[in-house]
């Protein structure tokens, strides 16, 4: 009777520790944790947030590694963020959300030429992704490779005529090529859109 | 039953503690960054450097910190270690502007003119064309030294006429004065960083001389003028940032007027008439390779030639440390071991240098130099010299002066150099082991102008 007792007792506890410790629904957990990592990404706990995921970090869920790469960036771990959104990238190859999220950390640390690489795979997926367009007109424009930039500006304003950081920037680069005819009737069609802008005002005066 | 209890206990703590996170404040770029980026406003180099320190160990490493590390190291002027912080920052970013136009200043800045040279050749022209064309010059520099020597060989004279001259066949000099100039221009060859400088120079010595022919006749000379020609072409290669190599070939022509015996010497008061003229010729090369590892460099020689009697081989260890970074202070040692070879004899030295370079004010410098020989046929790699006199030169300790007036361009050098010297009887048969050997001392006083364009 005495061991019969015993077994019961162990039976019974071991049965509590086996089931707090067992998922009971693996696609469950991964929609809470989801929902509970944006519930504290929104109160600005990006540590927290971080953590939740890493508890059902699975290396090979595509979404899993893109949330990650995000909240990692946020959380101030840009090389952690950078493996991250690569490993997403590995996973699905074609995929532009993972290339636009690493520009995020690799901004913030200046490396560019890692940044001109992402920018340019997004490109030859998504030839008018004007973010990508619009950023690597930029990269060149400082690296004063104004031929390159004014590549991708130009094509910026042929699909937004009237965007006005896309018609500066594409004067800028006009003026840059010494093509001033071209700036100043871009830094005109930019006033259109912000008679206030004082870089456009600024490049006119230069033509003047 | 009480050990059942506490088995329970312990798998309950086992368990309820798996989910406990223990994690100490993370070394993260955000904190970096933002700590680095705060201490560059606030010019707080020494700190933000320790800063970079610690990102480094804790593997962040981008552009931004490169940059500040860089400019850290910049504003305290030990352009030698800001170096590879630029060097990375290109890694990151191969066409920034702003880190190609730093490292230029940072490599010409500590010395090392021949890859800052070479990176803003390939710079694009359109990133700072004013910078990339003052280095794109061909013409690099222009140099003007002379030399001048009064030696009081009277003493050393008195003794070789009161030793009984010697029976073999050789020749001994005892130097009296000398004026030696030489002139240097250095230019580009190609669009690349090959560097070529030509110097010619002239030198006009008087000497005793003593010859004994294989008759065993003496003819002492007390004023023989040598006058002598010489060309040197060295070539400067920096094939990859940090390694130069640098190969020269020297060449000298020497020309001695024969006087009949009853016809030399001011003492005579005899107008001199020269019936014949000993023309010599010496070719002799040499080769050496650097490379600079940010604080010090490290290099080797090998030279050869023939030398007077000699096939000479040799080859030297040389070393630069600049402990503060840049060209405020800089010590060179080089060291060579060299064989002089005359038929089947030969004979094994070791001459080795020592300099200190160090800055007074911004616009003077100081270098101390001392050479230990025996230096005799001997290819100074260091400074293209080839010494090509007889006498055997022991201990030389010389100081230099350098100005520098106006905006740099130009520096102007006033030396002196104390020497302690053998004059010593050659034997035709085996001038490996000379004879009457004699100590004297000197002293040397040079000037010249350095142009760099």
């Amino acid at each position: 009777m005495e061991i019969l007792k015993k077994k019961i007792i162990w039976t019974v506890f071991l049965a509590f520790i086996f089931s707090t410790t067992q998922a009971s629904d693996p696609v469950e957990d991964l929609i809470s944790n989801f929902a509970a990592s944006y519930e504290a990404e929104d109160k600005g706990e990006y540590n927290v947030a971080l953590n939740i995921m890493k508890e059902i970090y699975d290396e090979n869920g595509y979404e899993i590694n893109l949330r990650l790469g995000w909240l990692a960036y946020q959380a101030g771990f840009a090389n952690e963020s950078i493996s991250y959104y690569n490993r997403a990238m590995n996973l699905k190859p074609y995929s532009i959300e993972p290339k636009l999220g690493i520009t995020y950390p690799l901004s913030s640390m200046g490396n560019w030429d890692a940044l001109e690489k992402q920018y340019l795979d997004i490109i030859e997926i998504s030839p008018h992704n004007n973010t990508a367009l619009y950023n690597l007109g930029l990269i060149y424009y400082n690296r004063k490779q104004f031929e390159k930039a004014e590549v991708h500006f130009k094509t910026l304003v042929n699909l937004f005529p009237f965007d006005y950081d896309s018609l500066l920037m594409f004067a800028w680069t006009n003026f840059q090529l010494k093509k001033y005819r071209e700036a100043k009737v871009l830094f005109q069609k930019a006033l259109l859109n912000d008679p206030d802008s004082e870089s456009a005002k600024e490049g006119l005066n230069l033509l003047d | 039953m009480r050990k059942n209890i506490l088995l329970i206990i312990l798998l309950l703590f086992i368990h309820l503690t798996n989910n406990i996170v223990v994690s100490s404040p993370p070394v993260n770029f955000a904190c970096i960054d933002s700590l680095s980026y705060n201490q560059y406003l606030d010019k707080n180099w020494e700190g933000l450097l320790e800063t970079v320190d610690q990102a480094l160990k804790n593997d962040i490493d981008y552009y931004y910190l490169r940059m500040r590390a860089g400019w850290a190291f910049y504003s305290l002027k030990n352009y030698r270690k800001a170096i590879p912080h630029y060097r990375k920052a290109l890694e990151f970013n191969s066409n920034d502007p702003v880190a190609t136009e730093m490292l230029i200043y940072c490599y010409d800045y500590s010395g090392r003119k021949n890859d800052a040279r070479k990176l803003a050749i390939t710079m694009p022209a359109e990133q700072n064309k004013p910078l990339k064309n003052s280095y794109s010059r061909i013409l690099t520099g222009f140099e003007i030294f002379t030399t001048w020597n009064e030696t009081d060989g009277t003493g050393i004279v008195s003794n070789i006429y009161e030793t009984p001259f010697p029976e073999t066949e050789g020749l001994q000099k005892v130097p009296a004065r000398y004026a030696y100039t030489s002139l240097s221009l250095s230019h580009r060859i190609g669009k690349g960083s090959l560097l070529a400088r030509h110097t010619a120079g002239m030198l006009n010595r008087s000497e005793f001389s003593l010859a004994i022919n294989n008759d065993g006749l003496a003819f002492p000379i007390e004023e023989q003028p040598v006058f002598q020609l010489d060309y040197q072409l060295a070539l400067d290669y920096t094939p990859i940032y940090g390694l130069r190599i640098s190969p020269a070939i020297y060449y000298s022509y020497t020309r001695i007027p024969l006087y009949l015996f009853e016809n030399y010497g001011r003492r005579n008061k005899a107008p001199r008439t020269a019936f014949e003229y000993t023309e010599t010729t010496s070719t002799s090369w040499s080769i050496k390779a650097d490379y600079d590892f940010y604080l010090f460099s490290a290099g080797m020689s090998w030279a050869g030639g023939e030398i007077n009697y000699f096939q000479v081989q040799q080859m030297g260890l040389h070393g630069r440390f600049f402990p503060l970074g840049n060209l405020n202070l800089y010590y060179t040692g080089a060291v060579f071991l060299q064989q002089k070879r005359h038929e089947s004899a030969t004979s094994n030295h070791l001459i080795h240098r020592h300099e200190l370079g160090f800055k007074i004010t911004d616009r003077w410098w100081m270098e101390l130099e001392s050479m230990h020989g025996p230096v005799n046929a001997f290819i100074d790699t260091d400074h293209g010299i080839v010494y090509n006199n007889l006498e055997i030169l022991q201990n030389s300790y010389q100081a230099t002066a350098i100005i520098i007036p106006g905006k740099g361009k130009m520096s102007l050098h006033l030396g002196m150099k104390y020497g302690e010297s053998v004059s010593a009887f050659y034997p035709d048969g085996d001038p490996v082991h000379t004879i009457n050997n004699n100590e004297f001392t000197f002293l040397n006083f040079t000037g010249g102008l350095i142009w760099k364009f």
